[in-house]
């Protein structure tokens, strides 16, 4: 990551909830934090080719690992949120091995059968996980200052790291080598790269920041249920990621944005929200195939084509 | 064995290679024997088996029964990575570029699975990573001017016209410096200069000494390229030798110079 970048991003980060003080406010500004880290991690998978409907089961495994551990043993969130998303990895490691074998329509099949089975297992878990109803009271982290301000710190922080992590990953040879896997997985094999164990690194690493980003959703709501963490959530965060454009890093960001914060806006149209949603989903692969994030680059050329008539006329 | 310096050991050696299809015997019981250092055709009509075979020896497609032997060593059902890190790399007749990287970026993908960086290393750009990457970008560069397609490094590979995509090919190929290189159709499509221009690289890459097998149609190219031809035909080879002595074979004519229609 280049140190200009770093400083825009780290001055947005410590200015802009300090700016908005609104404690209504704040909680999109929190919300949208954690929906960008759940589009940008689920971009990794992507780039190796793969499209992962189970992300919202790894998010819902990192909340409830963190939280059973704060409510149950008693282990401190600041341990268990790190926990938790390292047990999401290692369950993806887990999936991984025998699904990356699957290709396209196969894995995506595997994905969503995976977070119906984790709705299923946390629904059925009446005793020690609540059940349908979840999970209630988790403790926010200890040492937190009350309100709503200080967690939005404490976001602004996890989302420094995600996206710094994320991005000096996808801009490495690491990330150039994920690419040209999803450009040609058999030419990436013919000159010496193990694909499998490249994919399996970067499904660990997406699913990593899935279960980071439900822990501190956990922690921050204080109630979590199986429904937080549905196939729809899933399909939610692919959204994000589609709508603002999965060509390049800021797409998922510029997406989730827009969507979270104009889910606010629309609220009141209630289950109408959907259709909404259905309509720009569909309008995005239609008319702007790269997303809102080509937008300017459609733009600027209108602009461009206007003014050059001018000058010829 | 006896006289190693008039008979030194092949560098690929395959032992009745056999792969079908179903009831399709695309392959069958194909032996050959490259040695270091030459350039080995294989031809045959359409359909005779050859990619088949390239696939095979490559680990791409699992074999039926036989044995492939590189450098002495048995690597039959190697997968391809393997292979590749031991010095055997390919080319696709069907191209297979980094089609969204350019130029540069394609031979340097070349060598990143045969020189590798820890993945953490690479995350944290350590002095170590940032040296290997800094060779590997040299040696693609030098690899490109040898090529003599250096002026296209910053080129995206899909924008490319084919015969500059069929160069790619090569250099991608020969980006993690192998022993043997197998060239499927590097001719195809090529105009009349372009194949000339290919025909020099080539002969430039066996002067590093580089052992090449080719697999082609185009007669002409095999009969100046390679010092050994085997035929192939319904995946059995029919003839193996010099061009002189393969020409001659009765079978080769019918099978490859084709029927009456063709020869006449």
């Amino acid at each position: 990551m280049k140190r200009n970048e770093f400083l825009i991003l780290l001055a947005v980060l410590v200015i802009l909830p300090y700016l908005i003080q609104d404690p209504y406010w704040l909680h999109v500004y929190i919300i949208t934090c954690l929906n960008i880290c759940l589009a940008v991690s689920l971009r990794v998978v992507w780039n190796v080719g793969l499209l992962s409907c189970g992300h919202a089961a790894f998010m819902g495994l990192g909340a409830y690992t963190s939280s059973l551990l704060a409510l149950k043993v008693g282990i401190s969130p600041w341990l268990g949120m790190p926990l938790g998303a390292l047990l999401s990895a290692v369950v993806a490691l887990g999936l991984g091995y025998p699904a990356l074998r699957l290709t396209g329509i196969y894995f995506v099949i595997l994905s969503f059968a995976f977070n119906e089975v984790f709705f299923l297992i946390t629904t059925r878990l009446r005793e020690f996980a609540g059940g349908p109803s979840g999970l209630v009271s988790i403790p926010r982290p200890d040492g937190l200052p009350p309100g709503k301000l200080a967690y939005a710190y404490f976001v602004s922080a996890v989302f420094l790291i995600t996206v710094v992590v994320l991005l000096r990953f996808e801009r490495s040879r690491v990330g150039r080598i994920w690419l040209a896997i999803r450009d040609t997985d058999l030419r990436s094999r013919c000159v010496g790269l193990q694909t499998t164990h490249y994919k399996l690194f970067a499904f660990a690493v997406s699913c990593f920041f899935a279960g980071l980003i439900g822990g501190v959703y956990a922690h921050y709501i204080t109630f979590i249920s199986p429904s937080d963490f549905t196939i729809w959530q899933s399909v939610y965060i692919q959204l994000y990621m589609i709508v603002g454009g999965v060509g390049s890093f800021l797409g998922p960001i510029v997406g989730s944005a827009f969507l979270t914060v104009l889910t606010e806006f629309i609220r009141a149209a209630g289950p109408l929200q959907s259709v909404v949603y259905g309509i720009m989903m569909a309008a995005v692969m239609l008319f702007l195939p790269g997303g809102l994030i080509a937008l300017g680059g459609h733009l600027s050329g209108l602009l461009k084509k206007k003014t050059g008539v001018v000058k010829n006329s | 064995m006896n006289a190693p310096a008039s008979n030194p050991p092949p560098v690929l050696e395959i032992q009745g290679l056999t792969r079908h299809f179903g009831g399709l015997a695309a392959v069958s019981d194909l032996d050959l024997m490259i040695r270091p250092g030459e350039c080995f055709g294989l031809i045959g009509p359409n359909g005779a088996g050859k990619t088949t075979v390239f696939n095979l020896i490559s680990g791409v497609l699992p074999l039926t029964r036989g044995q492939v032997l590189f450098q002495g060593e048995n690597v039959t059902g190697s997968p391809p990575y393997a292979l590749a890190r031991k010095g055997l790399a390919r080319t696709f007749q069907i191209m297979a570029l980094f089609q969204s990287f350019t130029v540069l970026e394609n031979v340097l993908l070349g060598t990143y699975g045969i020189v590798r960086v820890n993945p953490l290393a690479a995350l944290f750009n350590t002095p170590h990573s940032r040296k290997i990457e800094k060779e590997q970008k040299e040696h693609a560069l030098e690899l490109l001017r040898f090529l003599g397609i250096e002026r296209l490094r910053d080129e995206v590979a899909r924008n490319l016209p084919l015969g500059h995509q069929r160069i790619l090919e090569m250099a991608v190929a020969l980006a993690g410096s192998p022993k043997m290189l197998l060239l499927d159709e590097p001719f195809s499509g090529l105009s009349g200069e372009e194949t000339r221009e290919m025909m020099g690289r080539i002969g430039k890459i066996r002067e590093g000494k580089t052992t090449i097998m080719l697999v082609e149609h185009n007669i002409r190219v095999v009969m100046d390229l390679c010092d050994r031809i085997a035929v192939l035909n319904f995946g059995r080879k029919i003839a193996e030798g010099s061009f002189e002595e393969v020409s001659r074979n009765p079978e080769v004519i019918k099978a490859y110079l084709g029927t009456k229609r063709y020869a006449a």
